[in-house]
């Protein structure tokens, strides 16, 4: 029997909802005739809506099977809610919200915030909709399904429609209720005029937009063959980060959330490591000049970035601490964030000069199919040869660098280990594809090593950074007592964080150096042999 | 969440009525909220038209292992489901005497919800009980409706003694005036008297027609009369209560999780 069920507002749990698509011409008595014998329906009058759809930049909510969803009509707002697994959340009377913290206190910002993190939430569709809302009762009066009945049209990102009206009904199970829910859906799956659709509210009016649900992540996902020449994987691996890169400028320079100039950095430090490491496999004298560039890049969205993580390090400091410390910081926070701003401004101009445009022009007319073979010595070889080989030699490379360091390990040691990881960490996922769940075992073991690396690196910087800060503001003679004395109880507690992290850097590089972690690396191929 | 719990020892003050209008304001407000009928005449499940489904419910409210979701039915309210009562509900003080430690089942029964509710009102029945112990034991804050008679000062001393004897007294007793009829010489008397104290809410809760038919209607007064006196009075007293509960912290704090 075909189905008739088309969206639902989860696409990886049980759902609470379902959406019947339905002829324009129906009517809600249509409806109501279906339903089983002692069920009856009654839509309060209809009212016309604008409905936008919220999402972050790479579409978490989205991922997780949820939807936020602001709605405004006549000047009254509302925010609906909807997690995959239990009923829609309805907050009235609520402003468009941008940050979590925008988002209204209890449910929606306690599961919100979780996914989005410190993400922005950007309009990715809006829909005309034209509603009645209602209900069906079960013979005791008893409600046991919401619905609501929605005629919408979609609005293109100039708000003009976009595409044709489309009619559909949503329904929502009451808790407790899951018989009266499944004898409801039961007669609506047997109605004739509801007509299967492929797509989603949330689809059309993405697509209005020009965009796709999921259409952004910042996961590589490069799916390579074995037998592929390493050149075109090169080739391949660069157009994926510059289709990152690209993706995340605007956001950048619009500084609509910290993540984009983060999703930036990570596409342009992959891509100086992927040439960095796949040398052999591109031709030197074509790409050297983006090498550079790349560097550039990497120089002028460095400062910015940091103080990005320093800013968001030193507000959780802040609630960590609590009163009076936490307020007592308030004078560095403000100096982090004047010179972040400031650095930022700079950014900006970078990234909207003609030097930005012309690394663009050249990284984007490297990654087109080229019209001679490349002629370097390892452009032809098969992928999974010189993808093994290389993340074997990276591997031996930190494995013999961490053999090297003196116990305790210095700092800057450390820190250089951490690099290393990350070089490898980027081969690994760039070429993921190859090795299956192997790849993935290794990633994940890397991660556990460059997780306690990265918290370890994180707290050196942090005391190194708020010496610093606190150095301005003192020289300025603007800062309390409090103040100065609160930097000192931090830079302790970093202090004693710090030495205490040694034992997980320690567990953590037992653990990625051992017998069988070298075996699965051994297992890659290329010839690599023993690692 | 918030577990709030609406008692009186005394019958007929409007417990039900507070604990259906506010729990019907939190739902309106976009907080998921439980309701839990603790009161065998099961008025309040009667109101959102459900009933326990479990032949046992009252066994399985205090025992191990049945989760109190399970046992909770949505109301015709988005956001608002209830744990629903009946007759049978009298067991439950029977049941709690069996177990260890029957002061804490509430509690234990309520804790994990704090994931999913961010409101719980818990309408008690008007009795001194182990219950009513277990129900200290398990509330961020006590709302004690009183009527404005001469005996309702003694009442309210009464429960400040119980809990001191259920060692509850850093759970904050809220009383406030309720079904107070101005036109009344006594009620007008005795209200300004009480409201002198400076004990009680200054919220006030007029007598209304309007509560009443809202009843009849299956409808808290905040949602059948929303602009009636008794309805502002209550959308008052929901203010109230959450400033009275601003920088406090719940007793069952809900963790920030992935959906």
């Amino acid at each position: 029997m075909r189905r008739k069920e088309l969206t639902t507002a989860a696409h990886t749990h049980e759902p609470s909802e379902r959406v019947f698509k339905i002829p324009l011409r129906r009517r809600a008595a249509d409806l109501g005739r279906l339903l089983p014998d002692g069920f009856t329906m009654a839509l309060q009058a209809g009212n016309t809506l604008e409905r936008r759809y919220l999402d972050t930049h790479d579409w978490r909510l989205w991922a997780a099977g949820a939807s936020l969803t602001w709605e405004s009509a006549a000047g009254v707002t509302s925010l609906t809610w909807r997690p995959p697994h239990l009923g829609p959340v309805i907050v009235p009377r609520w402003p468009l919200p941008r940050l979590a913290a925008d988002l209204p206190e209890g449910t929606v910002r306690r599961e919100v915030h979780p996914l989005i993190g410190e993400r922005a939430l950007l309009v990715h569709g809006s829909v005309v909709v034209h509603q009645r809302a209602g209900a069906i009762r079960d013979q005791h009066g008893k409600v046991v399904v919401r619905i609501w009945w929605e005629r919408g049209q979609c609005l293109d990102a100039s708000g003009r429609p976009s595409g044709h009206p489309v009619a559909s009904v949503r329904m929502a199970k009451v808790l407790g209720f899951e018989g009266a829910w499944q004898a409801v859906l039961a007669s609506l799956n047997a109605a004739p005029f509801l007509e299967a659709a492929a797509d989603s509210e949330l689809q059309r009016a993405a697509g209005a937009r020009g965009r796709a649900s999921g259409d952004y992540s910042s996961r590589l996902a490069i799916q390579l063959s074995p037998q592929l020449p390493a050149a075109e994987a090169t080739r391949l691996i660069l157009r994926r980060l510059l289709d990152m890169a690209s993706a995340n400028l605007a956001g950048t320079v619009e500084d609509i959330d910290p993540e984009f100039l983060h999703d930036l950095r990570v596409a342009v430090r992959r891509a100086r490591s992927a040439l960095g490491q796949l040398t052999g496999s591109y031709d030197e004298r074509s790409h050297k000049p983006l090498r550079e560039e790349l560097r550039w890049l990497g120089e002028i969205t460095g400062a910015c970035r940091d103080l990005d993580v320093f800013l968001a390090d030193l507000r959780s400091y802040q609630n960590e601490l609590g009163s009076p410390t936490g307020g007592e910081l308030a004078p560095l926070v403000e100096e982090v964030a004047r010179q972040r701003a400031e650095q930022h401004a700079a950014l900006r101009a970078a990234l909207t000069s003609a030097r930005l445009r012309r690394c663009l022009a050249l990284w984007h007319r490297l990654t087109e199919p080229p019209r001679r073979p490349p002629r370097a010595p390892e452009a032809q070889w098969p992928t999974a040869q010189v993808a093994a080989a290389r993340v074997q030699r990276a591997y031996r490379r930190m494995r013999r660098h961490a053999r090297r360091l003196p116990v305790p390990a210095p700092a800057e040691g450390l820190h250089r280990l951490r690099i290393d990881g990350k070089k490898l960490r980027y081969l690994l996922e760039f070429f993921a594809s190859l090795w299956g769940s192997r790849g993935a075992a290794l990633i994940r073991h890397l991660k556990e090593l460059q997780d306690a690396l990265g918290v370890f690196n994180d707290l050196a910087v942090q005391q190194r950074r708020l010496a610093e800060i606190l150095q301005i503001v003192l020289a300025r003679g603007e800062v309390a007592a409090a103040t100065a004395l609160a930097a000192g109880r931090l830079a302790v507690l970093l202090e004693e964080r710090q030495a205490a992290q040694r034992a997980a850097v320690a567990e953590g590089l037992a653990a990625f150096f051992a017998r069988e972690v070298r075996a699965q690396v051994a297992s890659l191929g290329g010839g690599g042999g023993e690692v | 969440m918030w577990v709030i719990a609406v008692w009186s020892i005394k019958g007929g003050v409007g417990k039900t009525t507070t604990a259906a209008a506010l729990a019907a304001l939190a739902a309106r407000d976009g907080q998921r909220t439980l309701l839990w009928d603790l009161d065998p005449q099961g008025a309040v499940s009667h109101w959102f038209r459900v009933a326990p489904r479990h032949r046992r419910a009252p066994r399985q409210l205090v025992k191990k292992g049945t989760p109190l979701a399970e046992l909770a039915l949505g109301s015709d309210l988005p956001n608002l489901d209830i744990v629903p009562s009946d007759l049978s509900h009298r067991a439950l003080e029977a049941e709690l005497a069996r177990r260890t430690h029957p002061t804490g089942r509430l509690a234990r029964k309520l804790a994990p919800l704090a994931q999913v509710y961010d409101w719980a009102f818990l309408d008690c029945a008007p009795s001194v009980t182990l219950v009513s112990e277990a129900v200290l034991a398990a509330a961020d804050a006590v709302l004690a409706p009183v009527v404005p008679s001469s005996l309702s000062l003694r009442t309210l001393e009464q429960m400040r003694r119980l809990r001191a004897e259920a060692a509850a007294e850093e759970v904050p007793l809220l009383p406030f005036l309720a079904m107070v009829d101005r036109r009344r010489r006594l009620h007008r008397h005795n209200a300004d008297a009480l409201a002198g104290t400076g004990e009680f809410l200054t919220t006030v809760i007029p007598m209304a027609s309007a509560v009443e038919r809202a009843a009849e209607s299956f409808t808290p007064v905040t949602l059948a009369a929303p602009t009636s006196p008794a309805a502002t009075a209550y959308m008052s007293l929901w203010v109230e209560l959450q400033q009275r509960l601003a920088g406090r912290q719940a007793r069952f704090p809900a963790t920030p999780r992935r959906v």
